[in-house]
C-alpha cells in the first residue's frame, strides 16, 4: 500500500500526467496506424527521454506499449487489418460485427474489456511484485541463465517461422548482443576495428532498421490496399444483452492473459489466441464464432491487455523482459542507469511504483480516449500509405541520428532494414533475433558466472531446482515442437514482431 | 528451392565465421570461460543447424524440380533504398531541412502520386515542422547544413 501511495505521488505530478497522456495517445495512434509498431515507436521516442527524468521517460514509453494494445483493435474491427499483432484475433469477429452495423459495440466492448482487464492485472501486479522480488533475491546465476534460456526457447517455439529458423535468428541475435568490449575481460569483440562498435551495437539502430525500415520495404513491395467500414458509427456502448455475453469472457480473458503475460516468451499475442480458443470451446454456440460473436472480441481484447500489464512483472522484478517490446524498455532503463531486477524496488522505489501507478492512470485515460475519439481514429485510417511511409522513414532517420549523431549508424539502419526484409521474405521471424540481442549479454554474464562459481561443472545448472525445471521445460518445448501435431498448431499461431 | 538452398548456405557460412571469430577471441576453459566461448558455441550451433537443413533439402530429391523463381525485388523498392541512402549521404552536408524536403518531395510525387506542387507544399511543411519540433522542442541534434 505504501508503495502504491508513493507511486501515486510520482505519477500524479503534472509533468508525469502530461507524459502519461502523451504516451497513451501516441500508443493508441501507433496501434491504429498500420506500418509502425510499438517496438519501432518506442525505439524512436527513446532519445526524447534522455532530457527528462527517468520515471517520466519510462511512463511515456510504457504508455505507448499498452496504448498500442488499445489502438490495434480499432483497425482490426474497422479495416480487418490488425494495427498490432495482438489484435489479429479481433479481426475474426470484430470485423464481422462491423459489417453487420455493430462496429460501435465492438469498439466499445474492446475498450471496456481492455480497461477492466488492465486494471485487474495492475491490482495483482501491485500485490505480488514485492513478494516476487523478495523471492528473486535468492536467484543466482543458474536461475537467471535458465529463465532466459526458457524465454528464448518459448519465443522461438511460438515464432511464425520454423523452429530451426528461430534457433538461427536467436543465435545471431545473441552474437549481435555480444558486440563491443567484453565487461569481464576488456577484450573488444566483433568490433571490426570500428570505433562505433566499441560500446556494442546500438539497440535503436537495430530495432528501427529491422522493424521500421523492413516493414516499409515489405509494404511497398506488397502494395496492400484496405477498405474501411464507411458506415457511421452509432452507439458505442454495448447493449445489456451484449454486456451479459461479454462479462464472462472478459473475466476469463483477464486471468488467462495475466498468467500468460508473466511467462518469458509469452505475451499479448499468445494470450489473445488462447482466449479466443477458450471462449469458442466454452461457448454453447461455437458456430457463431467467426460470424460476429461479441465474445470473440471481449475475451481476446481483455487477454491481450492483461498480458501487456502482467509483462511488466518479470521486467521490473527480475530484470528479464518477456517480450521484444519490453526488451527495448529494458534497454531504455539501462541507458538511464537503472538496473531492473529485485533490487529496483529498494534502490528506485519512486521509479518502480511511479511506473505502476501511472499504468492505473493510463488505463483510465485510454478508456476516455478510445470511446469519444473513435471518429478521429477512423479519419486517420484513411491516410494513404503512400503519404504515411515517407513520414515513417523520416522519423526513423530522426530517431537513429538523434541518438547516435552518426551517419554511419544511419547506413547501418538501412542495412538492418534490408536484412530484416530478407529474413522475413525467407520465412524468419524477427522477434527471436531481437530478444536474443537484448538478453544475450545478460545470458552470457550469468553463464560465465555460473561456470566460474561451479569451477566448470555444467551440472550446476541442472542441480538447482528452479534452474533444472526451466531447462527441462525448454528441452521439452524444443522436442515437442518437432511433433507433427504441435507443428500444425504452431502454424495457426503468430508471434508479434 | 534455390532461394532456400542459398539461405541455408549463407547461414552455414555465417555460423562458421562466427565460430572462427569466437575461437580467435579465446574460448578459455570451463572454469574460466573466455570472451569467445559463447560466440564459438553459437557459431557451431548456427553452422550445424544450417548445414543439417542444407543436407536435408539436398536429400529431398523428389522436390528438386525447377519451379517458378522467386520474384526479384521490385524496382520501386530498390529505388526507395537508393533514395534513402542518397538522403542519408546528403543529411550532414546539405542539412536536415533541405535534405528532408527533397526526399519527401520525391517520395510523395512517385509513391503517393501527388502533384509536384502539392508534394512540395506538404514536404516543406513536414520538413520545417519536424526540424522545429525535434531540434528546438525536444532537443534532438539534427544538422542544419547549409542553412546553419
Amino acid at each position: 500500500m505504501d508503495g502504491i501511495l508513493l507511486g501515486l505521488q510520482v505519477s500524479l505530478q503534472p509533468v508525469n500526467l502530461l507524459y502519461c497522456f502523451a504516451g497513451v495517445f501516441f500508443g493508441t495512434l501507433i496501434g491504429v496506424l498500420p506500418g509502425i509498431g510499438p517496438a519501432t515507436a518506442i525505439a524512436l521516442l527513446l532519445p526524447v527521454t534522455f532530457g527528462i527524468p527517468t520515471a517520466t521517460g519510462i511512463i511515456l514509453l510504457a504508455g505507448i506499449y499498452y496504448g498500442s494494445m488499445y489502438g490495434g483493435s480499432t483497425t482490426s474491427i474497422l479495416v480487418n487489418i490488425p494495427g498490432e499483432a495482438a489484435s489479429i484475433v479481433t479481426c475474426l469477429d470484430g470485423h464481422q460485427m462491423a459489417r453487420q452495423g455493430r462496429a460501435g459495440p465492438a469498439l466499445g466492448i474492446a475498450a471496456i474489456g481492455s480497461f477492466l482487464a488492465g486494471t485487474f492485472a495492475l491490482i495483482v501486479l501491485t500485490m505480488i511484485s514485492a513478494p516476487l522480488a523478495r523471492a528473486a533475491l535468492a536467484f543466482g546465476a543458474a536461475e537467471y541463465f535458465s529463465l532466459m534460456v526458457l524465454g528464448l526457447v518459448l519465443i522461438g517455439c511460438l515464432s511464425s517461422g520454423s523452429v530451426a529458423k528461430a534457433v538461427l535468428t536467436t543465435a545471431i541475435g545473441i552474437v549481435l548482443g555480444l558486440m563491443g568490449v567484453d565487461t569481464m575481460s576488456g577484450v573488444p569483440r566483433f568490433t571490426f576495428d570500428r570505433p562505433e562498435f566499441i560500446e556494442g551495437m546500438d539497440v535503436i539502430t537495430l530495432i528501427v532498421g529491422l522493424f521500421g525500415i523492413s516493414e516499409v520495404l515489405l509494404n511497398i513491395e506488397q502494395g496492400a490496399t484496405r477498405s474501411i467500414i464507411e458506415a457511421r458509427i452509432q452507439r458505442i456502448l454495448p447493449s445489456r444483452k451484449e454486456w451479459r455475453q461479454s462479462r464472462g469472457p472478459i473475466a476469463r480473458g483477464s486471468v488467462l492473459g495475466f498468467l500468460l503475460g508473466l511467462l518469458p516468451g509469452g505475451g499479448a499475442v499468445i494470450s489473445s489466441f488462447a482466449s479466443y480458443a477458450m471462449e469458442k470451446r466454452l461457448s454453447g454456440t461455437p458456430e457463431r464464432f467467426g460470424k460476429g460473436a461479441i465474445e470473440g472480441v471481449a475475451g481476446p481484447e481483455a487477454a491481450n491487455n492483461a498480458a501487456a500489464s502482467a509483462a511488466f512483472i518479470p521486467l521490473l522484478t527480475l530484470g528479464i523482459p518477456p517480450n521484444v517490446i519490453l526488451g527495448i524498455l529494458l534497454g531504455a532503463l539501462m541507458i538511464h542507469g537503472v538496473a531492473p531486477g529485485p533490487l529496483m524496488m529498494i534502490n528506485n522505489p519512486d521509479l518502480f511504483w511511479g511506473v505502476v501507478a501511472s499504468m492505473y492512470i493510463g488505463n483510465m485515460m485510454l478508456l476516455v480516449l478510445n470511446l469519444p475519439l473513435i471518429g478521429i481514429w477512423v479519419r486517420l485510417l484513411r491516410i494513404p500509405y503512400g503519404i504515411l511511409f515517407p513520414l515513417i522513414l523520416i522519423f526513423c532517420v530522426i530517431g537513429v541520428y538523434g541518438t547516435t549523431s552518426s551517419v554511419f549508424h544511419l547506413y547501418l539502419m538501412v542495412g538492418f532494414g534490408v536484412l530484416g526484409y530478407l529474413l522475413r521474405k525467407t520465412g524468419h521471424d524477427l522477434a527471436p533475433l531481437v530478444l536474443g540481442f537484448v538478453l544475450g549479454p545478460l545470458l552470457e554474464l550469468h553463464l560465465r558466472r555460473g561456470l566460474i562459481a561451479s569451477d566448470g561443472d555444467w551440472s550446476f545448472f541442472a542441480t538447482r531446482p528452479i534452474s533444472a525445471f526451466c531447462l527441462a521445460l525448454a528441452l521439452v518445448l524444443l522436442i515437442s515442437s518437432a511433433v507433427p501435431m504441435v507443428k500444425r498448431w504452431r502454424k495457426s499461431m503468430l508471434v508479434e514482431n | 528451392m534455390f532461394a532456400d538452398l542459398a539461405t541455408k548456405l549463407v547461414w552455414t557460412a555465417v555460423g562458421l565465421s562466427v565460430a572462427w571469430l569466437g575461437r580467435d577471441l579465446g574460448v578459455g576453459a570451463l572454469n574460466a570461460p573466455g570472451p569467445g566461448m559463447l560466440a564459438f558455441g553459437l557459431g557451431v550451433l548456427i553452422a550445424t543447424v544450417a548445414a543439417a537443413g542444407l543436407a536435408w533439402s539436398l536429400l529431398r530429391r523428389p522436390q528438386w524440380v525447377p519451379g517458378v523463381p522467386a520474384a526479384p525485388p521490385s524496382l520501386r523498392m530498390v529505388g526507395l533504398c537508393i533514395g534513402l541512402v542518397a538522403y542519408i549521404a546528403a543529411l550532414q552536408p546539405v542539412g536536415f531541412p533541405l535534405a528532408t524536403f527533397a526526399f519527401l518531395l520525391l517520395l510523395l510525387a512517385v509513391f503517393a502520386r501527388l502533384s509536384w506542387l502539392r508534394a512540395a507544399g506538404f514536404s516543406a511543411i513536414v520538413a520545417a515542422a519536424s526540424y522545429v519540433v525535434f531540434k528546438f522542442a525536444l532537443g534532438t541534434q539534427l544538422p542544419a547544413g547549409i542553412l546553419g
